[in-house]
């Protein structure tokens, strides 16, 4: 087990090699948010923003079960095997968590408290 | 608005990265004790083998002298050559820069090949005349492409008149895809070749056959064409229960089949093949083609075939592959040689999966080897060849020395199509070759 994590890890890496400088923005953008977020503490509307985080989340997700076929040159119709639905619904809720994670700190400073 | 193949392959990585990440977050590689050694080790070849040997060798060893002979610069990732000539992945994306960005710092590189072993006097000899002395040697040279052996055939003509191969290298396996393409469009008559030898990526031409179907009842054009697969093999696959399965597939998909035709001439201006039966007096019979995968006998190179490093006797004599223990892949008659990867003469096995799953028993065994320690583990052959059924979909293939299967992913059915599988062989195996070249998988 220990070593299917290590790797996809390692997969995971190499793929993103290519574009590991946006990733680093990205890394570098959202831990500024959050920070940002944790500072304003009380202010900050964590539960507030929850909502429209996962909003976002939730249409990520959808797009990504819809897309994903044929972003990787496949299609619906090769979805043979309930593993390959657990690949793909896994895949989906993937992108809707990391959305909804990388967008909860930036809402938390954008909304008002009442 | 359509993506383009790199804002695809951002998204894909992006899509696919998203969900491991949070479960691998806690992963970390497991801790390995450094041996102090000044053991010159040399690798000869520097594939997928030699360079994850290299750079296991570099972290496990202190003070060790590593030389990597190899003249070739160029590294490219051969398991994708079989998605340029379905078409699926543009010409460039198998090729993985030079081979010197994968190998670790501190090693010596020997731009030259070897032409000779003599395992007795612990030395190699280059093609220049360089004698290198080892205490420990990796044969890691790869296997040997004989074309020569078909008579008729010219290398140098593939790509044109009908004449593919998708072994020969990156712009053949591209220009496979080019020919497909023609031929897709015209029909005519496609003969899909395999050798009777042992040979590297034994799904490849199956693949390639499955491909050539596929685009074309795409296309529409299926009718068009009559297909058939001859090999100078007893069966389609290695391993029954694949054999059975790709048989039945074939029938289903119209595509004949020709068991023990192996493929001895071509007139490549006439657009004919002659095929020979089994047995060195064999029937021939020849046939016109439109089309023609040519798949070439396949053997250890001749350096280590003319060398004592060869088995002498037995199945693997004959391609005059490397004599190692299957288990240990530590060489049976000189225990300060290993073999890695396509050279070694054991039961089925000669794939980059292969090479992921030796890789860590070589670099464990030689560094055992190096305190006088045995051997303390066994490979089990681990093998996989993700089979192209269609764009699409694929079978995860995974088998051992024995042709057992074994399953990696107990979810996926081995022997049913999957977008899963099909997933991992287009977008995720190359990362993981890339691993496994760092040592790191």
């Amino acid at each position: 087990m220990m070593y299917n994590l290590w790797l996809g890890l390692n997969i995971v890496i190499v793929m993103l090699l290519p574009v590991l400088w946006l990733v680093g923005l990205l890394a570098l953008a959202w831990g500024a948010t959050l920070v940002l977020a944790l500072l304003r503490a009380p202010k900050a509307q964590w539960r507030k923003a929850l909502p429209t985080s996962g909003l976002i989340g939730l249409v990520g997700m959808v797009l990504a079960f819809v897309l994903f076929p044929s972003l990787v040159g496949s299609s619906y119709a090769n979805l043979d095997q309930f593993a390959d639905w657990l690949f793909l619904i896994g895949t989906a809720v993937g992108v809707g968590v990391a959305l909804l994670v990388a967008t909860w700190p930036g809402l938390t400073c954008l909304k008002k408290a009442v | 608005m359509p993506l383009s193949p790199l804002d695809r392959r951002s998204l894909v990585a992006g899509l696919a990265a998203t969900p491991l990440a949070a479960a691998l977050a806690s992963a970390s590689e497991p801790a390995q004790a450094r041996v102090r050694t000044q053991a010159h080790i040399v690798i000869a070849g520097s594939g997928a083998g030699g360079i994850a040997i290299a750079n296991r060798l570099a972290r496990g060893l202190e003070g060790a002298r590593i030389t990597i002979i190899d003249g070739r610069e160029q590294h490219y990732y051969q398991p994708g050559w079989t998605l340029l000539a379905g078409g699926i992945w543009p010409a460039d994306r198998a090729a993985l820069g030079n081979n010197g960005r994968y190998h670790p710092r501190g090693i010596e590189w020997v731009k030259d090949f070897v032409a000779e072993f003599n395992p007795t006097a612990n030395t190699v000899v280059t093609r220049s005349g360089q004698r290198i002395r080892y205490d420990f040697l990796v044969v890691a040279t790869g296997l040997q492409l004989n074309y020569k052996a078909i008579e008729g055939m010219d290398e140098a003509a593939l790509g044109q008149n009908g004449l593919a191969s998708v072994y020969a290298s990156p712009e053949s396996a591209a220009s496979t895809w080019k020919l497909i393409d023609a031929f897709r469009r015209t029909g005519g008559r496609a003969v899909m070749t395999a050798p009777n030898t042992p040979m590297k990526c034994a799904g490849a031409p199956i693949k390639v056959t499955f491909l050539l179907e596929d685009r074309m009842r795409e296309v529409g054009t299926r009718e068009r064409a009559q297909i058939s697969y001859r090999t100078g093999g007893a069966a389609l696959f290695g391993v029954d229960v694949y054999h059975q399965d790709i048989g039945r597939r074939f029938e289903a998909r119209g595509i004949e089949h020709h068991l023990q035709q192996r493929l001895t001439g071509i007139d490549i201006g006439a657009k004919r093949a002659t095929f020979t039966g089994p047995g060195p007096e064999g029937a021939k019979s020849t046939v016109d083609y439109d089309f023609i995968h040519v798949v070439p006998p396949m053997s250890a190179p001749d350096a280590v075939r003319n060398s004592d490093l060869s088995w002498k006797e037995g199945p693997f004599a004959g391609g005059g592959w490397l004599e190692v223990n299957r288990e240990t892949l530590q060489h049976r008659r000189f225990p300060n040689v290993f073999g890695i990867g396509d050279i070694n003469g054991t039961p089925r096995g000669k794939t980059a999966a292969t090479v992921k799953g030796g890789a860590p028993i070589v670099a464990g065994h030689l560094i055992r080897a190096i305190q006088n320690q045995a051997p303390d583990q066994q490979f089990n052959g681990y093998t996989s060849c993700p089979l192209i059924t269609r764009v699409g979909s694929a079978l995860l293939v995974e088998f051992d020395h024995d042709g057992n299967l074994v399953p990696s992913l107990p979810l996926i059915d081995p022997l049913q199509d999957s977008f899963f599988a099909w997933t991992m062989k287009v977008h995720l195996l190359k990362p993981a070759y890339v691993a496994v070249l760092r040592g790191r998988a």
